[in-house]
């Protein structure tokens, strides 16, 4: 009497186990991924990272993904912009995932590969919150997704109540070098979005995108940063493959004569951090990110 | 008057027929060799016994799928556009009669890119980039036939110079315009590579480079006759205007198959035509299909330098070959003064 009874559950549950799962990714593309998903190659810092902090290790990484230190001993795939397919095809995955700010360029060729791809999006915090819980489900880890996430939540609630609440918020400007431009970015970017957390007024709000198949990255002239006269500027270095220093976003701007009349000038209040993880590394991080935004925009705490 | 040409060429024919055969075969050994090593050859380690036993359908499931899927689509695409490159040297050479004679320098590849961002942005996109970047190395031949006429080889050969700088500033203001912080998308068709090659790709271009290698080795008598001059070729028999419009457009198709599948690589056509020339001295019949093997060997090594030397990273094929074929072209200069 039992026996079939039985026999039919551990039969579904086995189905539900092995149910495809359907996503619309970040890319607008729709993917089925066959979960759980045992061998993935995470194309991004992102994927990299929170796959590892749930405890689902990706059998694969870009050379770029050096965080947390265990991740070093994970064979890496190549650049993270221009992955080695063969590499990859050698690792015999199942999954691969990306990111959208790192994915997106090489989507179509590893799109064509016969393995599915999942290019999560990446342009907030929350986005962040949500891959955890994707990622939980696609590797059938749930629970412990969960509870890191929560964990995650409960940090970065932290850090954030130490922004002062009843002050003027300093004017921020934040600049990244890509391509040989300079580009700021608004509350759609995940930067941006920290940059909003830890109490900074982004004088990047409001302005129109650059391309707006990338929304929130922008473009402000030297007049726009001279009107908007900034308290605080942050520039975000990005880390080359070479190892050598890549230009400040700063560089062409320091030649001009208005320079050294901008108020962050003047107060020395101008840093240079690198993109990673701050642009590039959108995940647990987070928290270290805002622990080292929040004093350059409150230095009296 | 007339028999005084076929005499001349028939003499021709005979000094020149003596000792091609075994260069040919040659030039075909060498490209094998360079398909195989480009075959075992990649940043996934693949011994010799695997490739061979990949021939015979019995390489292990993750071989046997990375040959399939990404190398040996990879190989086929660089052979296929160094042969179409390699052919567009004879035959801009023997449509406009210029010593320059690469789709390169003469402005066709530049245009080539330039048509296909421009026509794709446009909405286009649909016809597939080999068909927009042919329009646009149609354009540019167009150009170069209204700016400069048939005596002066030396004009054309500054114009199509001019033109190629200016496909290339056209291509950098599209970049700068593009503004976005991933704007490699117009990068990548400035310095030709296949990263990322597959089928998709392959049977995109495939019958484009077919039909257009399949003509073009048939033009080798055009060619010979073209060479003699318009009166002399019109005497024997040829419309020659029908015949350099057709050698001009094949020369603007198979530029626009190989820039659209891989952006732009630098002197191909030149290194190959003038290798040939070398090898084979000033017959059509022969140049064309030597000028189609020695262009796929130059690509197809170029590219498997490049993939490997720091892999997994790439060096892009057309850093390679634009190189290469600068300072053969350097070499050739030095001895031509």
């Amino acid at each position: 009497m039992k026996k079939p009874f039985l026999l039919s559950a551990a039969l579904l549950a086995g189905i539900a186990l092995a149910a495809p799962i359907q996503i619309r990714d970040g890319l607008g593309r729709s993917v089925t991924v066959n979960a759980p998903a045992n061998r993935i190659v995470a194309l991004s810092l992102t994927a990299t990272e929170i796959l590892v902090d749930i405890g689902a290790n990706p059998i694969g990484r870009p050379s770029s993904a050096t965080h947390p230190a265990t991740a070093l001993r994970i064979p890496d795939v190549g650049s993270a912009y221009r992955p080695d397919t063969e590499k990859i095809l050698g690792l015999r995955p199942d999954l691969l995932i990306g990111s959208v700010g790192t994915t997106a360029a090489s989507a179509r060729q590893l799109g064509a590969l016969p393995i599915p791809l999942i290019v999560t999006p990446d342009s907030s915090l929350k986005d962040v919150y949500d891959t955890y819980t994707l990622f939980g489900k696609l590797t059938n880890r749930e629970a412990y997704a969960k509870a890191r996430l929560e964990f995650l939540q409960s940090r970065v609630k932290r850090v954030i109540a130490k922004v002062p609440s009843n002050v003027v918020k300093p004017k921020v400007l934040a600049l990244l070098a890509a391509g040989g431009q300079s580009f700021s970015t608004t509350d759609e970017t995940y930067i941006g979005d920290l940059l909003e957390k830890a109490g900074a007024n982004n004088v990047a709000k409001g302005t129109p995108s650059a391309d707006p198949r990338q929304p929130g990255f922008v473009v402000l002239s030297l007049e726009q940063i001279v009107a908007a006269n900034p308290d605080v500027m942050i520039g975000f270095r990005a880390v080359t493959a070479t190892g050598a220093p890549a230009p400040s976003p700063f560089e062409r701007l320091e030649q001009s004569s208005a320079w050294k009349n901008l108020n962050a000038v003047k107060n020395n209040r101008v840093h240079i951090l690198s993109s990673d993880p701050f642009v590039t590394a959108p995940g647990p991080r987070a928290v270290e990110t805002l622990e080292t935004l929040i004093p350059l925009f409150y230095p009296k705490q | 008057m007339k028999s005084d040409a076929k005499q001349t060429m028939q003499l021709a024919r005979d000094v020149t027929k003596s000792s091609s055969l075994p260069w040919f075969f040659g030039l075909i050994a060498l490209l094998l060799l360079v398909l195989g090593i480009a075959l075992a050859n990649g940043s996934y380690p693949i011994s010799l016994q695997t490739l061979l036993a990949w021939v015979v359908g019995q390489a292990d499931a993750t071989s046997a799928q990375i040959l399939w899927e990404v190398r040996a689509p990879r190989v086929i695409l660089a052979l296929l556009v160094g042969s179409s490159l390699g052919l567009t040297g004879p035959l801009l050479q023997a449509g406009f009669r210029t010593s320059l004679a690469d789709s390169y320098l003469l402005g066709l590849a530049g245009f080539a890119a330039l048509g296909a961002v421009l026509l794709q942005q446009i909405g286009m996109a649909g016809f597939g980039t080999p068909v927009l970047a042919s329009m646009g190395a149609g354009f540019a031949v167009w150009l170069l036939t209204q700016l400069s006429n048939e005596r002066s080889s030396e004009r054309r050969a500054l114009i199509g110079v001019a033109l190629a700088a200016m496909s290339l500033s056209g291509l950098s203001l599209l970049l700068a315009l593009s503004q976005s912080p991933t704007s490699s998308n117009v990068l990548g068709w400035v310095v030709g590579g296949f990263y990322g090659a597959g089928t998709n790709q392959l049977w995109q271009m495939l019958p484009f480079a077919a039909i257009g290698t399949a003509i073009a080795l048939m033009l080798g008598r055009i060619a010979n006759l073209l060479q003699l001059g318009d009166d002399v070729a019109e005497n024997l028999g040829l419309n020659a205007r029908a015949s350099r419009n057709l050698v001009l457009m094949l020369a603007a198709l198979l530029t626009g198959v190989a820039v659209g599948t891989s952006g732009l690589m630098g002197f191909v056509g030149l290194l190959s035509v003038s290798v040939a020339r070398g090898i084979f001295g000033t017959d059509y019949k022969k140049l064309l299909p030597a000028s189609a093997l020695i262009g796929g060997i130059a690509v197809s090594l170029s590219d498997v330098i490049g993939r490997t030397l720091i892999a997994p990273n790439e060096i892009p094929a057309g850093a390679f070959t634009t190189v290469l074929g600068g300072i053969y072209l350097m070499i050739l200069s030095r001895r031509a003064s």
